[in-house]
């Protein structure tokens, strides 16, 4: 493979993998740990493409991006013209991921600054002897974007440096908050891993899970009653909780029992298969309370969930219990957007070849086939091309207008329901009269690297209806006041953004009314939006592909509805057997000890893609 | 951030007594000023003058002994994804120290280091301990990076500083032990608020089962 000059890039591959969304990197990863040589271009300066996690910053950035919707290519510009077109093929124009994402809302619901003086440069002084965190970290501002509503880092009336106590009561200014923008890490498509979801089974068998890090969610909340709940995981919930009697505590146990003893499914569930989990559930008498955590948070379904799918989903839930935590789920430390990154690390181990800000403008044709990409200016070739659904042109989708996400993001100054120690909660708020959809619900705190100390980050998610305002103002309205004025004097103020003060005031008052529930011993008043965001994204995962999709080009979905990675995970394994049958998808890449390290070698050192064919065995061999 | 690892941690020879403290430390610079030449003469003493990249390495392991303390480095490569300027921040999330290397013989290669540096500053964890090492100082007829130059420009930044040569082992223990001694070894809470670390996923952990748990996977 030769390298042109310039510091191009060769032009000869196995594969070529465009975007770096998690189905496309899971690809490059698996192509790569074969043995083929792999390309993995991205147009963005960063990984995971709708599937990333920004800095505060960086997601302001990335949302003027998407309102002005550049990295938008027209057409063959001039960094192209002098790709040679052979005869019989074509050029297929590719369009811009940032074309499905619509409706973006961005709002600060506090006061830019206080009256105290905020100083600009601060700089960096010795790297220890400085536990107290945040002072002297920030040393730069990024300069690009000058001019946003957000970057108010220009005042510097004094020289003096602002205590940094971050622990604050609600006196959060977006000064505050900018100034620790890079310790936010906000997700695109925030999703948990079941503790033995298909994702969790990936990291361990291929030893990717060497590379990142996991919290477990420590709680599982329900909606019931205008209030918050925990729901009952674990046996030891079970008969902790206060929220059920002794009876219904028998009962669940009984119930979620039945559920996993698969040598009686058949008879259990005998006459229940066309009909609903709900009336499986009533048929057993269930107390509303336990059939409500049944359904809507164990089984995370909705009344007319057929009845085995609904097995299957609590199964599913019991099944992940007990392998890490207390809950069956898991959260990526730094946010989802560290996943598809570890996946395209482990493509690099194993010599692929990565390269951001490098869009692919075009694919090369030639009837049906795809020959390669466009590149900046350079014709790439591959046997195979992966690439995500939203760069494709519309006409090798059979309906490029099918659903889409609804997503908002909240950044609050505590959590929906304060705990002794940091919690991490999954909410699946059941569909009700005015939202038909469930809205899936996970709220990350400082300790994942979601935010800085203080304060939480709360993210929604639902299938879009309307605009993802219009589909989560309602439930957001529940669980956080969304008021732009101070919090001491929130009840008395009605809300500015909506009319929600109703559904505030009920459901305070029904928390503050208290059934003495476990988690209720203080007094509970809602969390105050600092910072909201809210935009919709199309749901590609039952985007069907047009039969002129050349054979060889691989198509990924954007980020799903499901809580789990679960489609991803399929989809790449699925699509890797269409790329190569025979081989073995992911396995186990060796552990540091087992390295063997190539001694002395004539090779010289400009020739590292050479090396990057080494056989499996070779690789895990033990060393000496 | 900082340190023991469950019981992952293996034990080291002769130094059970005392605690053991695990850190992760990536190396960071252009390519071919010697990032891995460095990595593989302190872990395996080796040097091989046409070194290839390490395929299917993601980390390597090495300890270090001080007085009370076994300090134990996962020491992390880039695996070349820095040639295009597409490292992944993924490569040095919770790194708690870090090596940027440049060539002495090479200016680029340092003014590309600083850029790192800043790099670092701004996005990896407050506390991290970087350390600057100009590399093939056995190179030092050909040298274009002065010591005096990039000595300053260290101790601007609160770097710590040494010439090093993987080729002839010079300073290469010596600016890993510097390292080790400058680490925080008893920060349980550390500074950024984290009062409960990350946990790795192993198999292992996967035996304990839920009750009335039947079908895995």
């Amino acid at each position: 493979m030769a390298a042109s000059a310039g510091g191009d890039l060769p032009t000869t591959y196995d594969v070529i993998v465009v975007g770096t969304g998690m189905t496309e990197s899971i690809l490059a990863a698996a192509a790569s740990r074969v043995g083929k040589q792999v390309l993995h271009i991205d147009g963005n300066e960063y990984y995971g493409g709708l599937w990333a996690s920004f800095n505060l910053d960086n997601l302001i950035k990335w949302v003027k991006d998407c309102e002005s919707g550049e990295h938008l290519p027209s057409d063959l510009d001039d960094s192209n013209s002098d790709v040679k077109i052979n005869n019989g093929e074509d050029f297929v124009f590719l369009k811009s991921s940032a074309s499905h994402i619509s409706n973006i809302n961005l709002k600060w619901h506090i006061p830019k600054k206080n009256n105290e003086a905020q100083v600009e440069q601060w700089s960096r002084k010795s790297q220890t002897g400085h536990e107290e965190e945040g002072e002297g970290a920030v040393v730069s501002q990024p300069s690009s974007g000058e001019g946003s509503h957000s970057r108010t880092h220009t005042n510097s009336e004094s020289e003096k440096m602002p205590s940094t106590n971050f622990i604050r009561n609600g006196n959060w200014t977006q000064e505050d908050i900018m100034r620790e923008y890079r310790r936010f890490n906000i997700d695109l498509a925030p999703k948990l891993l079941f503790a033995r979801g298909s994702l969790v089974e990936l990291l361990i068998s291929s030893n990717i899970a060497r590379y990142t890090e996991f919290h477990a969610v420590t709680r599982v909340l329900t909606w019931l009653d205008g209030e918050l709940n925990t729901v009952p995981c674990s046996r030891a919930d079970v008969f902790a909780t206060r929220y059920v009697s002794v009876v219904e505590k028998r009962m669940l146990m009984k119930l979620l029992t039945g559920c996993m003893d698969s040598e009686n499914i058949v008879q259990e569930f005998e006459g229940f298969e066309s009909k609903t989990f709900l009336d499986y559930l009533k048929s057993k008498r269930l107390t509303a309370h336990l059939l409500h955590y049944v359904l809507y948070a164990i089984a995370m379904g909705t009344d007319d969930m057929p009845c085995m799918e609904g097995v299957e989903r609590t199964q599913r839930f019991l099944n992940s219990l007990g392998r890490y935590g207390n809950t069956p789920f898991l959260w990526p430390m730094y946010g989802t957007g560290e996943l598809p990154q570890a996946f395209c690390r482990l493509c690099a181990v194993f010599g692929g070849t990565y390269c951001l800000q490098h869009p692919a403008k075009a694919l090369v044709v030639s009837s049906d086939r795809c020959v390669g990409v466009v590149s900046c200016g350079q014709r790439l070739v591959a046997d195979h091309v992966v690439m995500s659904i939203s760069q494709a042109p519309s006409h090798y989708l059979e309906d490029p207008s099918s659903s889409g996400i609804s997503r908002a993001v909240f950044i609050t100054n505590k959590s929906i329901m304060p705990a002794e120690k940091e919690p991490l909660t999954f909410l699946q708020f059941p569909p009700g009269p005015t939202h038909p959809n469930t809205v899936t619900v996970i709220e990350v705190g400082p300790s994942t690297h979601a935010c800085p100390k203080g304060l939480f980050v709360l993210h929604m998610t639902c299938k879009q209806n309307k605009s993802a305002r219009e589909d989560l103002q309602e439930i957001a309205g529940f669980l956080l006041m969304q008021d732009d004025v101070n919090p001491s004097d929130y009840d008395i103020t009605t809300d500015t953004q909506s009319t929600q003060t109703s559904g505030q005031e009920s459901s305070s008052t029904a928390s503050e009314g208290g059934s003495g529930g476990d988690d209720t011993a203080t007094v509970r008043t809602k969390p105050q939006v600092l910072w909201s965001m809210y935009f919709n994204c199309a749901e590609t995962s039952k985007s069907l592909l047009n039969a002129n999709v050349p054979q060889n080009l691989h198509l990924c979905s954007g980020p799903d509805l499901e809580l789990d990675f679960e489609f991803a995970v399929q989809q790449a394994e699925r699509l890797f057997k269409t790329m190569y049958p025979d081989l073995e998808f992911l396995p186990r890449a060796p552990d540091p000890e087992e390295i063997i390290i190539e001694g002395d070698t004539p090779d010289s050192p400009e020739d590292e893609e050479a090396n990057s064919l080494e056989s499996d065995e070779q690789a895990s061999s033990k060393q000496i | 951030m900082a340190s023991s690892r469950g019981g992952a941690a293996q034990r080291p020879n002769n130094q059970s007594q005392g605690k053991i403290c695990q850190f992760k430390l990536v190396l960071l610079g252009e390519s071919a000023v010697g990032k891995s030449s460095l990595v593989l003469r302190f872990v395996k003493g080796q040097f091989h003058e046409y070194q290839e990249s390490t395929i299917g390495a993601a980390f390597l392991t090495q300890t270090v002994c001080l007085e009370d303390t076994t300090v134990k480095f996962e020491i992390w490569d880039t695996a070349g994804q820095e040639r295009y300027h597409s490292l992944a921040p993924m490569y040095y999330r919770g790194a708690q120290a870090a090596i940027i290397v440049y060539d002495i013989t090479n200016m680029d290669s340092f003014g590309r280091a600083k850029v790192w540096v800043k790099e670092l500053q701004r996005q990896a964890s407050p506390n991290i301990v970087i350390a600057l090492a100009g590399n093939k100082a056995d190179l030092a007829n050909s040298r274009a990076v002065e010591c005096d130059e990039a000595q300053a420009y260290a101790d601007e930044n609160g770097l710590l500083f040494m010439e090093t040569s993987a080729k002839t082992a010079k300073n290469v223990n010596e600016i890993f032990l510097a390292i080790a001694k400058k680490l925080p070894k008893n920060e349980q809470v550390s500074g950024a608020g984290s009062t409960n670390q990350g946990r790795r996923l192993v198999e292992s952990e996967g035996n304990t089962k839920a009750a009335g748990n039947c079908c895995s996977k």
